[in-house]
């Protein structure tokens, strides 16, 4: 039992990455949840200091923050689920070992829960620390609290292992539709743009407006006290471990336990079929002319293919690529209205044109950030590095439409980006040029630090991706850092814009013109795996 | 000096001579790989110290040798996808160095594993192989419905992406990419990995024939029965250098003794 869940601890959270690496993964990782918790803590406990005399409103902010934990530990654990009971090598292991059925099924729900209690703690427990400390509650409510992920567990789990073979299946379905996927994924990706949208607005009010109780008039309290009196499964979790109330106990174990048995059943049931019968989903057909094509559209086809096709390239690049344009909308104006209030503004008028510079900034690092999900340009043939080596095409023209796709359907998205703000007059028309000027040349400096990258990948491992990073970020940094500079001594914004064209001259061509002198050689080391 | 042509794809009417029935002089035929003196280094350890090799139009050619002795870092750097330190490869009498473009139209090249691009569908993928050799239409339709049908690849499953073939399969898809193009050298490194047995026949079949039109098949094998049994000439690899080269037409008791010869070249280095 003990060792098939170090197995599936294992299969979730192993990596081929150097120790050190994975260190700084960690150490990453650690610093991103401390951040999140101290950001949820911050707002849970501001909020609270603010509503407490509204009568019902602190116990209905608490089942609010409790419900959003809630839905998001049932998302991850529907995908945890799925990569526990459906990954294809692991059936494949299990199957010729000899471990019993119930053996795995168990060993996999002990595994699904220890990651699911300790996930759902730490955001869950700072909470009950705030809300207790508030309303001075006793020593029997924080040691209750420990409890709650492990009750909540119920709930959450029965609902993830209901939806985890649909989830699983459709996500089989959706690899041999791509163009469906594709389409669903810009639908989500939409989605959270706009989920972030709002979130953005709330904390621009609180930071332009610096008062958080504007936000809550006595509708919206009102509101938030009814959903929090019937957030299923929350509310009655709130009844048990903040209102004491034993007899809701009996009520939360029926209905959690009863879509438990009811997802296990399913679960149990879909993991058996998955072993022993190969589930067949059929890819959409289509009458197609086959018919062999030029060699440079022949190329064209391929990159699209490996960029267009592949699901991990979906969400991080093609996705993202279209949402841009309203995604850096939001991005610029919400930093905007930052600036343009509040005690920002006083630094603004010491720097004239601060906000102009910190635009093209966003502009150029929104650029960047979603180029890179696409430029593994090697990365991205695995086991085909041989085909580039022995095909009857010169390396030159192989690498310049690898970088040329990703760097044109980048390109493509910033012109709209760019005439989108323009447009809006978000932007000036000098603004809206050097954007385009200073993210083109930006894109070109770090596409070719990502080829020399990709061209340097030995012995399977992963690329390093450090120099990339370090001037995707410092190039831009320098220019805003230049610009700030000269605008402080009185320069105009034309000649901020100029300098910040000649910083990326200055540090990325060299970077341009020793890749090109170099990829020959490197495209000829490039390790032909087989 | 050779070129490469768009001339037809082996008869595939034309019955298949057996290994016996042709044995023309070296000094006849022409020479479509030639090795000279190939040196090749992996940091300080020597893989191979002048290997030369030639060989010729019309011939079924096995090279073989036990693992980790340099036999796929020769192939690597015939087929340009490794750089050698020392010597000079031609094939079909393009320098691989110089000519490099000219050397890949020249062959067509099956690896051990099946090195297709599996986002795409297998129609896609010939496709793009066909678009690469610059093949005309009607080659291309004429050359891949033929070997589908020679190596049964059932032409409907090609709608499909390759991730979801066997690994028989996609090996099938591979071969039938590798001589889309009619190439006059036809390598293979360890071609037979993952098939079934009547494919394996059938592809035994192809490589004979595919030789007695003229043209020449390079292979790697570890099955020693297969390589003499159906090759015409055979060299041994040992120590970075040819240690055994074996005209199997001219000496036909070496088809019977070849697993033996391999184990004693072998033993004498322990």
């Amino acid at each position: 039992m003990l060792t098939l869940i170090i197995k599936d601890f294992k299969l979730m959270f192993a990596s081929d990455r150097s120790a050190a690496k994975r260190a700084l993964g960690i150490l990453l990782r650690i610093l991103f949840i401390g951040i999140l918790v101290s950001v949820e803590t911050f707002l849970f406990t501001a909020i609270l200091g603010k509503i407490e005399n509204y009568r019902g409103a602190p116990r209905a902010f608490m089942v609010l923050f409790l419900f959003a934990v809630t839905v998001f530990m049932t998302v991850s654990c529907v995908f945890r689920a799925k990569k526990i009971f459906f990954d294809e090598k692991d059936i494949q292991q299990l199957a010729i070992h000899p471990v019993s059925n119930s053996m795995q099924v168990l060993s996999k729900l002990v595994f699904l829960f220890l990651v699911h209690y300790a996930t759902s703690f730490i955001f869950v427990y700072p909470l009950f620390i705030a809300y207790g400390t508030m309303f001075s509650k006793s020593m029997m409510f924080y040691y209750l609290g420990i409890f709650y992920p492990a009750a909540a567990f119920i709930f959450e789990a029965g609902i993830a292992l209901i939806f985890v073979y649909p989830v699983w299946y459709l996500l089989q379905y959706l690899k041999k539709h791509v163009l469906l996927e594709f389409i669903i994924s810009v639908v989500l990706l939409f989605g959270m743009a706009w989920a972030y949208s709002a979130i953005l607005n709330v904390f621009v009010g609180l930071i332009a407006n610096n008062e958080i109780s504007t936000l809550f008039s006595a509708d919206s309290i009102n509101a938030i006290v009814n959903f929090g009196n019937n957030a299923i499964p929350t509310n009655f979790l709130a009844d048990i471990f903040i209102n004491g109330k034993r007899a809701t106990v009996i009520r939360y174990l029926c209905l959690s336990g009863g879509l438990f048995m009811l997802g296990l059943a399913i679960t149990i049931y879909t993991f058996h079929r998955v072993r022993n019968v190969a589930v067949n989903i059929k890819p959409a057909r289509g009458k197609k002319e086959h018919k062999p094509t030029t060699v440079n559209r022949a190329l064209i086809k391929k990159e699209l293919a490996l960029i267009t096709r592949n699901p991990d390239y979906i969400y991080s690049f093609s996705g993202l690529l279209i949402v841009q344009p309203f995604l850096l909308y939001l991005i610029v104006m919400a930093m905007n209205a930052i600036f343009s209030s509040g005690t920002f503004l006083y630094y603004t008028t010491l720097f004239p044109n601060f906000v102009s510079v910190v635009d093209v900034f966003l502009v150029m690092m929104v650029t960047v950030i979603i180029n890179a999900g696409a430029n593994q340009y090697i990365s991205m043939e695995e086991r085909t590095i041989k085909n580039l080596k022995t095909i009857p095409v010169s390396y030159k023209r192989q690498l310049f439409i690898k970088v040329m796709i990703p760097m044109s359907l980048s390109e493509l998205s910033l012109i709209i980006s760019d005439l989108v703000l323009l447009i809006t007059g978000v932007f000036s028309p000098l603004t809206a040029l050097f954007a385009l000027l200073l993210s083109t040349a930006l894109l070109i400096v770090f596409d070719f630090i990502s080829l020399s990258e990709e061209l340097k990948i030995r012995h399977g491992r992963p690329r390093s991706s450090i120099r990339s990073s370090l001037f995707s970020y410092l190039l831009p940094i320098a220019y805003v850092a230049v610009s700030i500079y000269l605008s402080y001594v009185g320069f105009e914004l034309w000649k901020l814009y100029l300098a910040g064209v000649g910083v990326i001259l200055v540090l990325g061509l060299p970077q341009i013109i020793i890749v090109a002198r170099k990829m020959g050689d490197w495209f000829m080391e490039l390790e032909a795996i087989n | 000096m050779a070129t490469h042509s768009n001339y037809e794809l082996y008869n595939p009417t034309a019955k298949a001579a057996e290994p016996e029935e042709k044995v023309t002089p070296a000094a006849e035929r022409e020479v479509m790989i030639s090795i000279k003196g190939l040196h090749k280094a992996y940091g300080k350890k020597q893989v191979l110290k002048g290997l030369d090799l030639d060989v010729y139009s019309g011939e079924l050619f096995g090279f073989i040798g036990r693992n980790g002795i340099g036999k796929s870092t020769t192939m690597d750097c015939v087929i340009g996808s490794k750089k050698f330190d020392k010597g000079k490869i031609t094939l079909n009498g393009f320098d691989v160095r110089q000519d490099p473009i000219e050397a890949k139209f020249s062959f067509g090249y099956v690896a051990s594993e099946p090195s297709c691009y599996e986002v795409m569908t297998g129609y896609d993928y010939l496709e793009f192989v066909a678009s690469i050799y610059k093949i005309t239409e009607g080659d291309f339709v004429r050359n891949f419905r033929y070997l589908c049908k020679r190596l049964n690849l059932d032409e409907r499953e090609l709608d499909n992406p390759a991730s979801n073939y066997s690994h028989g399969m996609k090996q099938k898809l591979c071969l039938v990419a590798s001589l889309l193009h009619n190439p006059k050298i036809w390598i293979l490194d360890e071609p037979t990995v993952g098939l079934d047995i009547m494919t394996v026949e059938e592809l035994k079949k192809m490589m004979r024939e595919y030789a007695n039109h003229g043209n020449t098949v390079f292979v790697t094998s570890h099955n020693i029965d297969l390589v003499a049994k159906l090759c015409d000439r055979v060299a041994i690899v040992n120590d970075g250098k040819i240690a055994s080269l074996y005209d199997l037409n001219r000496e036909p008791n070496r088809r019977i003794q070849l697993s033996k010869i391999f184990m004693d070249i072998y033993k004498q280095k322990e």
